[in-house]
């Protein structure tokens, strides 16, 4: 078991590596002269090249990037050219909140998922199944910030339960997870049920019935249990997604996270800030299907006895 | 003897685009204290749909017995509901299947699978059920069963596998066994074992044994009487001697020549030719008419009834119908 | 009259076989009912973005001072934006700009997809390697993050919003169409062509993009709604259209400041994209129950 963990940790390192290189070259396509927008409209030519060289800029890309590299392992993740503040602060208070937002979303998505794929299973081709399937397929079709505005203005504006936007306590994450969860939800409400229909007809089902097994008991411990392996998967994947749409869902409730953060940098050209946020982006996507693996080990017995 | 099981004039249908389709015509038999019955029969002859419909295990298909009656000891099963059919599966009437390697759960440790009907039906604690599941193992004939409680499926054999399966089968002492092609999917050498076990239980254990097979072979070792079936019917019935003896129906007549014989000389086997005929679009008359080499003009025109000989074996054929009335009804 | 009865016969008897995939293939379609209407109302979107600007009843760019935000009413039936620019005018022309960001994004990543696709299950070795990892890679980056990302570099619109829809729709579809590959290859009839010495070329295109056509066609269907998506997110987000375009994205991105007063600025254009989106979604449900058999449930 720990062996496969290692292992799997050994097989990540190259696609980080080629992650952090992609996107320090790509960063680095951003048009525009970063020197100069740190220096002001008003700098003349010696003062930017004062600040080019004290950027490191007038360096080959690769230096570049070994020292970016270097920085980064040392917790340096650069200076923002916006704001003048090291990227490392100005993530400190945005990051756990997007952390909390990501993760409510995948654990009510996944409870309910599961929940209405199980029951669209068991009652195939009945009202329950209807309803499930009708709410998964919108679900998957609802644009998020348009849910997201809908929800406002129904809870928010007109029942003023929730606030609108920002962080103020618990309340203020109750809308932004249902907006962002509620794609997610769908999609694995219908991957579960086509999961459970599959394991539904397997020969194990029929000699848990043959057993005298009660449904209630053959459907979670039975199906449910070898239905969640590619449930499982599906979710480390989709995972990329909440990341996506955290994107979306904090712009539209004015919520300071990542995601905000990341859309405010671009329209500015603020590339280290952009360039680290793709990088945790990418790092945070690359440990959940890391942790959605070993999971699966869990989940499959056949993959935790080869390793 | 004392009759166990008494089928009779069971027919089960199943729905398919809206259509009905019956599978089961009036299927009659029975199966006596400590008797091994064989049901014979090619795929598709409704031999597994039988076995089924004795345990009315349904769940997630469209069949359900329309009509006839099956008697367990004094209970009528066609009308028990659900929840009294959960207490007689796996307790009074217990199966296992064709398919070892894919019959027991991949993600559930061998123990707690065959531990679940122990406690489910003789209420026992985790620790009794533990011993229980233990004494069960090592009376099918599995070494290290402490070990093999803590293993999962796929790191055993379909052999073994298929051991577990009949341990589990066994594990509430039920009065009949229903084997549906217990050996059809393992090596010859491990179909011997596994039959000569099945055997032993049945003396020891004192189970009637239902065993569903194709295979003639098997049917000579193992049962003391033979049902044959076609296309949903029973066409013939018989003690196991008297059927390879003198086989009456040309269905039997002709599954036994496909069997390859010791010390025969032949350059090739008889089979039947064609095929099980769609249940959704059956012949007319006899249902096995357009494959059968001694077919009557009237075959192909009324369906035979059921004669009964003199030594209770009986035939559906049109061939022995002048036999008839010699013999009481 | 007697001579025609003799004739019958034989007619029917040669026109009596002929199996024909697209009558099946309709056959099928028409029982999927929810898809089926579903794809009716594509044809109707398709129409619409054709010959929207003809038939809108304003200029979707005019604004009309004297009547801005008003609710839906007979002059305007789904009401008037902040500028006081018709809403239906609006839908109508964002209809075709919506369509046409889907359909090329899609298209163009397909067309990418499948080529590499073929090319790394057809020759595998260090090529399939190559591919494959690389796809393994930009999956690494969820997708709407490479989006953003590569209008990062490009900067903002619509132009770019495609550039960067069909990027990410390339590594899924090449994965799918090397999965089919891998499988055609080993079918008889390639075997054949090949020892018959036909080109790479010509067994890839005549003999084995054939084999992953049915697949490709339900992924590109399914796709279709997910790039509306896209598209309309990132629009949204101020990455795509400019706010005075038809977008439904950015109507919707400019609206939301309206939403407590004049939520019909919101409503509509969301409805808009939530059917078309839906639309797609349930064409290809009913698409893959029809000519996949492998992933259907009965």
């Amino acid at each position: 078991m720990p062996q496969y963990v290692l292992k799997r940790i050994f097989e990540m390192i190259p696609i980080l590596f080629i992650v952090s290189v992609l996107i320090f070259f790509f960063t680095h396509l951003i048009p525009g002269d970063p020197a100069r927008l740190v220096a002001g409209k008003d700098a003349t030519a010696e003062e930017v090249t004062i600040i080019r060289s004290e950027l490191g800029l007038d360096k080959p890309i690769w230096d570049q990037y070994i020292t970016y590299m270097g920085n980064l392992f040392q917790g340096d993740l650069g200076t923002s050219l916006k704001t003048r503040l090291p990227v490392m602060d100005m993530f400190a208070d945005r990051f756990m909140p997007s952390i909390y937002l990501t993760l409510s979303s995948m654990v009510w998505a996944l409870i309910l998922g599961l929940l209405i794929g199980t029951l669209s299973a068991v009652f195939k081709n009945k009202w329950p199944d209807y309803l499930g399937m009708v709410t998964a397929v919108s679900g998957i079709s609802l644009p998020g910030f348009w849910l997201g505005l809908l929800l406002i203005q129904v809870f928010s504006v007109q029942l003023g339960w929730f606030p609108t936007g920002g962080i103020d306590s618990w309340k203020s994450y109750v809308l932004p997870s249902l907006t962002l969860g509620a794609g997610i939800m769908s999609m694995l409400a219908r991957f579960t049920r086509s999961s459970l229909l599959e394991t539904l007809k397997a020969d194990f089902i029929r000699t848990g019935r043959a057993k005298g097994l009660k449904e209630s008991i053959v459907i979670p411990k039975h199906a449910l249990r070898n239905s969640l392996i590619p449930v499982v998967t599906i979710a480390g994947l989709q995972f990329g997604f909440l990341l996506g749409g955290s994107v979306v869902v904090e712009t539209v409730f004015s919520f300071p996270g990542m995601g905000r953060l990341l859309i405010d940098s671009i329209s500015f050209r603020d590339y280290p800030v952009i360039q680290a946020e793709l990088l945790l982006f990418s790092l945070e996507f690359i440990l959940v299907n890391l942790l959605v693996d070993i999971l699966y080990s869990f989940l499959n017995p056949k993959i935790r006895q080869v390793s | 003897m004392e009759k166990l099981l008494q089928v009779e004039k069971l027919e089960t249908e199943f729905t398919k685009d809206k259509q009905k389709i019956k599978i089961l015509h009036g299927v009659t038999f029975s199966i006596k204290k400590g008797e091994v019955l064989g049901l014979v029969g090619e795929s598709g002859s409704g031999k597994s749909i039988t076995s089924l419909s004795i345990m009315k295990l349904f769940k997630g298909t469209s069949g359900e017995i329309s009509a006839g009656k099956i008697q367990f000891r004094d209970q009528e099963l066609t009308t028990k509901s659900e929840s009294d059919m959960r207490k007689i599966r796996g307790k009074q009437i217990a199966m296992i299947f064709q398919e070892p390697m894919t019959s027991l759960n991949p993600v559930m440790k061998i123990g707690e699978q065959l531990m679940e009907p122990i406690r489910l039906h003789l209420g026992l604690t985790d620790k009794q059920a533990r011993q229980h599941a233990i004494s069960i193992l090592k009376k099918v004939g599995i070494p290290r069963a402490d070990e093999i409680l803590h293993e999962f499926p796929h790191q055993l054999s379909g052999g073994m596998r298929q051991r577990i399966m009949i341990a589990m089968a066994i594990s509430c002492n039920p009065q009949l066994l229903i084997a549906d092609e217990p050996t059809t999917a393992l090596d010859v050498t491990i179909q011997a074992q596994i039959l000569d076990l099945i055997k032993k239980l049945q003396k020891t254990e004192d189970m009637s044994v239902l065993l569903i097979t194709h295979d003639l072979g098997v049917v000579a070792e193992m049962c003391d009487r033979v049902v044959v079936m076609y296309a949903g019917r029973v066409v013939e019935e018989a003690d196991v001697f008297e059927l390879f003896e003198s086989p009456k129906h040309p269905y039997t007549k002709g599954l036994i020549n496909s069997v390859p014989k010791l010390g025969q000389q032949k350059d090739r086997l008889d089979s039947i030719k064609g095929n099980v005929p769609d249940p959704s679009n059956l012949p007319k008359g006899c249902k096995f008419a357009p494959r059968c080499i001694e077919a009557l003009p009237i075959c192909f025109q009324e369906e035979p009834a059921e004669i009964i000989f003199e030594n209770g074996r009986s035939c559906s054929c049109w061939l022995y119908e002048q036999e008839r009335g010699g013999i009481h009804v | 009259m007697e001579v025609t009865k003799e004739i019958n016969p034989s007619i029917t008897v040669v026109a009596e076989k002929k199996y024909s995939p697209f009558k099946e293939f309709w056959k099928n379609w028409k029982k999927q009912k929810t898809a089926f209407w579903a794809s009716l109302f594509i044809l109707l979107l398709i129409l619409i973005a054709i010959i929207g600007p003809y038939i809108a009843p304003y200029d979707p760019y005019e604004p009309d001072y004297n009547a801005t935000l008003q609710g839906p009413s007979q002059a305007h039936i789904a009401g008037t934006d902040e500028y006081g620019r018709d809403i239906f005018s609006r839908l109508l022309a964002g209809a075709r700009i919506s369509l046409s960001v889907s359909f090329l994004s899609v298209l163009l990543g397909a067309i990418g997809g499948t080529i590499l696709g073929l090319i790394s299950g057809y020759f595998g070795g260090w090529l399939d390697r190559m591919i494959m990892r690389t796809s393994d890679v930009l999956f690494a980056f969820p997708d709407i993050l490479l989006a953003i990302a590569i209008i990062a570099i490009l900067g903002p619109g619509l132009k770019n919003v495609v550039i960067a829809v069909s990027v990410f729709s390339i590594p899924s579809i090449a994965r799918l169409v090397r999965g089919s590959t891998l499988e055609a290859k080993e079918t008889v009839f390639v075997e054949a062509a090949r020892s018959m010495g036909a080109s790479h070329f010509r067994i890839m295109l005549k003999h084995i993009f054939p084999e992953t056509a049915s697949s490709l066609i339900v992924f590109i269907s399914m796709r279709i709604g997910t790039a509306i998506l896209a598209a309309s997110s990132l629009s949204f987000l101020g990455l795509g259209a400019s706010p005075e375009t038809p977008d439904w994205g950015a109507m919707l991105s400019l609206g939301r400041d309206y939403l407590g007063t004049s939520s019909h600025v919101v409503m509509m254009p969301g409805i808009a994209i939530f059917l078309t989106v839906l639309a797609f979604n349930l064409v290809g449900d009913g698409l893959r129950d029809v000519l996949d058999p492998k992933t259907k449930n009965e």
